[in-house]
């Protein structure tokens, strides 16, 4: 046992000092963006956390204090090259520290390359041991890359940890590196990116700037550029169709004859279940959603325990989410982009037939395929009210 | 012949380890080299089947081949490697065997220390000279296997537990993630796809001939088969679990272009969004599998080379079989060479003397036994 001990002990031979870099020499890239300016020449912006970042908190364009300075918060650096490392060189001749990507937790594609077509340009992220693939993607849409990552969040001190988080909240479509490379590594699967947008609001004046980045619709790709574009309202039905479609919310009209008023749920539980068959090499696909609800705000004087109203309440949020979902599904069909799991469905249960309609058909197939659609949603509770104030129901009326 | 047995470092006892302690060193042997590199291979050439390959390298190559060595060792208990390879074929043949089991085992470790100082500088160094990995890499493991092979039976013991550890906090951190029609189907164009997917893991399963060494230390010989083929099936089945793991998680067509597909699997692995980077953690476990793993096959290097030149102390020719080692070691041009050595040359040779060597033994093990059997017919 001993010498089992004394040879643990030897194992820190195997670290060591050799290329031991000091904090304060490095640059922690925090964003990565990059975009196409001429053909085959790209443009690279980083984003770098400053000294400041680690001392401020809220918002705020300034940073944190050291020394009486104020100390930026990020820095934004931008290079032009024809490949990634040479743009990193370039960058290292004028920056003081060196390049650290280990800390890159989100990558922006810019507009004119995700159309152009990507290509093997991010192949540096799949290369570099320093990326962390469970990072996100996204793609900036109307703007430039740096002016996206110049922004300044609402609520954090970095632009990539505000979208970062509001991405994992799942209120929008959230992305990961590796399941984005996963859906380019096959011939079959389209891969989607979120979209991000600056937005014009009086939201972010208090930071000295008229934009604010919000997660909007999302970039569906064939091979290696964008064929369609979704927008929010759309992504919820890709949300639902990835199984994240909890947290969602479905607002519909809520009076006995349309009007202004509207009742919106919450949904709390979500899934999807697929049921594929194939007639004759043709796949048809049956999708059930299936959810529950609660009532997050009810503006019409209408009794909600009562079960008619539950029901014909219910039955429109139905509605309203099987037209999106089918929506989406016919845009998808007509661009011939599967981002999802169908493909793969018949791939995995009918190997047979995915040799004579898949691969590289299967946009084709898909385009073709039947897509059954059964929404079932339930109530399970009204919140903390029962009935709205001016319900017009019960003993006292 | 007087008996020869391995002694145990420098205590000049005789070394033991129990059927148990066997099972633990041959799953280490077998799982921790091919974990890293081996399910791209599967990936690439099994498709989304590929996971299945590393059963179907057990079934044709670890498991004749732990039979029939399990089988020489039963038959002849109380005879350590040298005694036995003497009374069965001779001490020209003996020694010459000692000496081919030498060299293979050099070679293996010579292999095992290429595997780290290619992966060592992806996870942790990347900067750090190919020499400054190797030589502590090396130094570490001739002293383990100078310490014997009860220390690293006892170790062994250590990397079973963590690697179960790691493939239960990976599973279970990780179920969001997985897919798993993507494990279907199981070939998508012809059977023989898993065939192509678990060639190189059938040259690294059939390597087991070499464990004949360790297989006479163990104090109960008629548990012998039990161990290596358990322990090499539980390696089986680990790597089956972590290749379908990577593709359910990234899909086959992406595991197969990864380098180490699960090093970039255990990158995902978060706890609660808090704990996270225990890519680095398992990174070490897998390193101290690798200095086990490197250490025994230097310790049956010696063993073997130190009966074929009819040494008296083995732990001599520790520094030149570790120097010997660095050397083939920077031999090596690159990682793909190393690929394509493995499936074009090394599967076929080892698959040769996995099933060459202990048939030979048992051949020569039933020849001598009719032969007095026959003697002890006349004498009567």
């Amino acid at each position: 046992m001993r010498r089992a001990v004394a040879l643990l002990l030897l194992l820190p031979l195997l670290t060591g000092c050799w290329s031991r870099r000091e904090l304060n020499d490095l640059a922690l890239v925090v964003s990565v963006g990059i975009d196409l300016v001429e053909p085959a020449v790209y443009e690279v912006t980083l984003g770098v956390a400053g000294p400041g970042a680690a001392g401020s908190g809220a918002a705020g364009a300034g940073g944190g204090q050291q020394g009486g300075e104020r100390q930026p918060v990020k820095i934004v650096v931008t290079e032009r090259g024809r490949s990634f490392a040479g743009i990193l060189r370039a960058v290292e001749l004028r920056l003081p520290r060196r390049i650290n990507l280990t800390h890159a937790l989100w990558v922006v594609v810019g507009e004119r390359l995700a159309e152009h077509g990507i290509g093997d340009s991010l192949d540096f992220i799949l290369r570099a041991p320093e990326f962390r693939l469970q990072g996100m993607i996204m793609m900036i849409r109307g703007r430039s890359v740096r002016e996206l990552l110049e922004a300044h969040p609402l609520m954090e001190a970095l632009e990539s940890k505000a979208l970062t988080e509001i991405a994992q909240a799942r209120i929008g479509l959230e992305m990961r590196l590796w399941e984005f490379f996963s859906a380019r590594a096959t011939e079959y699967r389209a891969a989607m990116l979120p979209i991000v947008e600056l937005v014009d609001t009086p939201d972010a004046g208090p930071i000295g700037q008229r934009y604010v980045a919000k997660l909007g619709g999302a970039a569906i790709m064939r091979e290696d550029r964008v064929v369609l574009y979704l927008d929010a309202q759309e992504v919820r039905a890709i949300k639902w169709l990835r199984g994240h479609g909890r947290e969602g919310v479905i607002t519909v009209p809520c009076g006995e004859e349309p009007g202004a008023q509207d009742i919106s749920f919450r949904i709390t539980r979500a899934s999807v279940r697929t049921r594929t068959a194939v007639k004759g090499n043709r796949p048809h696909f049956d999708l059930i959603l299936q959810g529950r609800l609660r009532v997050s705000e009810m503006q019409c004087p209408r009794p909600l325990t009562d079960q008619q109203v539950q029901a014909e309440l219910v039955a429109r949020a139905e509605q309203e989410l099987q037209d999106l979902v089918m929506q989406v599904i016919r845009k998808l069909q007509e661009a011939e982009v599967d981002p999802l799991f169908f493909g793969e469905r018949i791939r995995a249960l009918y190997p047979g037939v995915w040799r004579q309609v898949g691969g590289k058909n299967w946009g084709k197939t898909w385009r073709e395929s039947p897509v059954h659609l059964t929404v079932d949603l339930r109530l399970d509770t009204t919140g903390l009210m029962s009935d709205p104030l001016r319900a017009k129901s019960g003993p006292e009326g | 012949m007087s008996q020869r047995f391995r002694a145990a470092g420098s205590t000049g006892g005789i070394a033991r380890i129990s059927h148990q302690q066997l099972l633990c060193l041959v799953y280490t042997l077998h799982f921790t080299a091919a974990v890293l590199v081996l399910p791209a291979t599967l990936a690439r050439y099994g498709h989304s089947g590929g996971w299945l390959a590393p059963l179907l390298a057990f079934a044709v190559s670890a498991l004749p081949v732990s039979l029939l060595l399990a089988l020489v060792v039963r038959q002849h208990p109380q005879r350590g490697f040298a005694d036995l390879a003497c009374h069965l074929l001779g001490p020209f043949l003996g020694r010459l065997l000692g000496l081919l089991t030498g060299v293979f085992n050099l070679l293996i470790a010579a292999l095992c220390v290429r595997d780290v100082v290619e992966v060592t500088p992806v996870a942790i160094l990347p900067a750090t000279p190919t020499w400054a990995v190797a030589v502590p890499f090396i130094l570490v493991a001739v002293y383990g296997a100078y310490s014997g092979v009860e220390v690293m039976a006892r170790l062994s013991f250590f990397c079973v537990v963590a690697t179960l550890v790691v493939v239960v906090l990976s599973v279970g951190t990780l179920t969001g993630l997985i897919h798993p029609l993507r494990l279907l189907p199981f070939f998508d164009r012809h059977p023989l796809q898993l065939v192509m997917a678990s060639w190189s893991s059938i040259g690294w399963f059939a390597e087991c001939w070499s464990f004949l060494g360790l297989a006479v230390l163990v104090d109960r010989r008629e548990k012998v088969g039990r161990a290596l083929v358990l322990g090499a099936a539980f390696a089986a089945v680990m790597l089956m679990t972590f290749t379908a793991l990577a593709i359910t998680v990234f899909g086959h067509q992406l595991v197969a272009e990864f380098t180490f597909p699960v090093y970039s699997l255990v990158q995902q692995v978060t706890i609660g969004e808090f704990v996270e980077r225990l890519d680095v953690f398992m990174f070490s476990i897998w390193l101290v599998g690798m200095v086990v793993k490197t250490s025994t096959h230097f310790w049956l290097a010696a063993d073997g080379a130190g009966f074929a030149l009819g040494l008296k102390n083995e732990s001599t020719l520790y520094p030149a079989l570790g120097l010997i080692a660095f050397v083939v070691t920077t031999l090596i041009p690159s990682l793909s060479w190393l690929f394509l050595f493995s499936t074009e040359t090394w599967t076929p040779l080892s698959v040769s003397l996995g099933l060459g060597v202990p048939g030979i033994l048992l051949v020569a093990s039933w020849v001598r036994q009719r032969q007095q059997r026959q003697q002890r017919e006349m004498g009567a």
